[in-house]
């Protein structure tokens, strides 16, 4: 048990290590090159054409079965008041990143996994190495940046279609006035809410491009390779991501606190100054 | 102008795959490695263009070191080395005009320099201007290898690489590219090294041909001392040419297979079929 517990673990660091390596090349091929713009842009609008059609049905659901639910809850204590406003902060702070990054690991990640495995497999990488051009730069880096970009642009179109679907379902199942239903949306969901949430998109785009580029990049052993390489790409994804969820949601909770503090602080001392009127918070 | 191995040494796991290994090309000579699979042919040619590196000893492209260059270092010395793979690794995203023309991006050409080159090449390789704008995937097996070809020819490499360059080709296919690695060679003067199992063809266009077995070098030499060499691995390769059944009936005679004229002639003579155009059989 012990065996393969150290095991397990050797594998893992050695994974995360390999995955962290990868990056920090696309990194300085990033920053050592230029003129990629244009591909990356190509490939940008080819991950969210691609991936549209199913953020937004996922997002119309999610924010459905989380309104039915929290409504479950609410009306025994005749908060439903808040329906609105509880909803639209725990998708926009947790549930969307969440949701849109484990659609794009599966989707995306995938197929960038399996691209990735079949060039390096079939020799493509090694041709593209022998023609003296760098298959970072022409392959991967426009790939990880778009996957980061795709995911930030589709948490934003999935979060606007999520709410939108919520307020139908609060509207029609619920029997709560839409004007209603918004009006909660200003106690709970503020600019750092929003922010919290595009933070952890863009954590989660990390985990997805950099998974999934290096486990595909680093492909071996022909069609079963490739296999291997996208079933662990979409593995160690969601357990990246799960991981990073836990740890990024305490980050940003403490930054809320440190927020709250700071803008407390700042009023008061405004308050003091007579610079505006008092009462605090 | 050589590619020279000093005492290189490569293991994979637990397997030692090259042990010691030593050898030099001479300026603008055609050498075959043979071996059976396994022995470490591909691995010897990945090593030439710094693919993979080797545990021990030194690699040598031209006056270049290659075992002491890092990744950047590396792609001048590349782009002396023209590698042409087993599964042609064509980009098959791209059209067979962006697949030639990819290597020559980086030199600077104007697109119509690009564009003239990109022709001259697909002339060279005997394809027409027809198959430009079609994707890898639309062509033949036989199409594919010969776009590899002119795809690594068009940046004007002083040496070739050939990683087994007729393995899962027909006999006529197999005699064109053949013919084709000895033309081009020849034609461009560049110093050509060639990975095949394949003897017969071997024979017939090397300069010289190095057997390699258990890591190193079994035999090493001209065709003609190959022939005569008592080592008991060539004459195991000399003797499955001549216990073919097709010996000395359909099996191409090496001697013909650079001439692809005689091979139809002799066909027509022996066999009475029509005569085999290569370009039909690759459609």
């Amino acid at each position: 048990m012990t065996d393969f517990a150290a095991r397990a673990l050797s594998t893992f660091l050695h994974e995360l290590g390999g995955i962290a390596i990868f990056n920090i090349r696309i990194a300085r091929t990033y920053f050592g090159t230029a003129g990629n713009g244009p591909e990356i842009f190509r490939q940008t609008a080819i991950i969210c054409t691609r991936s549209i059609t199913t953020v937004l049905f996922a997002g119309v659901f999610v924010g459905a079965i989380l309104v039915v639910q929290f409504n479950l809850m609410l009306k025994q204590y005749d908060a439903q008041m808040y329906l609105g406003g509880l909803n639209t902060s725990a998708l926009v702070r947790e549930v969307g990143p969440l949701i849109i990054s484990f659609l794009l690991a599966g989707k995306i990640g995938a197929f960038t996994a399996a691209e990735l495995g079949t060039m390096r497999v079939t020799d493509q990488i090694d041709a593209m190495e022998c023609l003296g051009a760098n298959p970072v730069q022409r392959i991967v880096l426009p790939r990880f940046i778009a996957i980061i970009l795709a995911s930030v642009i589709l948490l934003g179109l999935g979060l606007v279609i999520s709410i939108a679907g919520s307020t139908i379902v609060a509207t029609v199942f619920c029997g709560i006035n839409p004007l209603r239903f918004a009006g909660s949306f200003p106690r709970f969901v503020g600019v750092w809410t929003v922010a919290c949430g595009m933070i952890k998109a863009l954590v989660y785009g990390v985990i997805v491009a950099g998974v999934s580029c290096y486990k595909g990049y680093t492909a071996s052993g022909g069609a079963r390779g490739v296999g291997r390489a996208v079933t662990l790409a979409a593995v160690y994804t969601n357990l990246y991501i799960v991981i990073a969820d836990f740890i990024t949601s305490n980050i940003l909770e403490f930054l809320t606190e440190v927020w709250r503090i700071a803008l407390a602080g700042a009023l008061a001392w405004l308050a003091a100054h007579g610079w505006i009127a008092g009462g605090g918070l | 102008m050589s590619i020279r191995f000093e005492n290189v040494t490569k293991s994979f796991l637990d397997r030692k795959v090259l042990s010691d290994l030593s050898f030099s090309t001479r300026d603008g000579e055609i050498l075959y490695i043979i071996g059976k699979s396994g022995v470490g042919k591909s691995v010897t040619l990945k090593h030439a263009v710094g693919l993979i590196k080797p545990d021990s000893g030194r690699i040598f492209v031209g006056s270049h070191e290659v075992t002491s260059l890092n990744r950047e270092e590396l792609m001048p010395v590349r782009r002396l080395c023209g590698m042409i793979f087993q599964q042609t690794a064509l980009f098959d995203s791209m059209n067979i005009f962006d697949n030639i023309a990819y290597g020559l991006r980086s030199t600077g050409l104007d697109s119509d320099a690009l564009a003239a080159r990109v022709s001259e090449v697909l002339s060279l390789v005997q394809l027409d201007s027809g198959v430009l704008d079609k994707l890898p995937c639309d062509l033949s097996f036989g199409m594919q290898k010969r776009v590899s070809l002119a795809r690594t020819i068009a940046p004007s490499p002083a040496y070739l690489l050939f990683d087994e360059p007729t393995t899962g080709l027909d006999p006529i296919i197999t005699n064109a590219i053949g013919s084709l690695i000895t033309g081009l060679s020849r034609q461009l003067g560049t110093t050509s090294i060639v990975v095949s199992h394949d003897m017969e063809s071997a024979l017939s266009t090397a300069d010289r041909i190095m057997l390699l077995d258990n890591g190193g070098i079994a035999a090493l030499g001209t065709p003609g001392e190959i022939r005569q060499s008592t080592n008991p691995l060539v004459m195991e390769f000399l003797a499955e040419i001549n216990d073919t059944p097709e010996a000395g009936t359909s099996r191409t005679p090496c001697i013909w297979r650079q001439d692809e004229q005689s091979y139809r002639e002799y066909r027509r003579a022996i066999h009475h079929d029509d005569p085999l155009d290569i370009e039909e059989v690759d459609k």
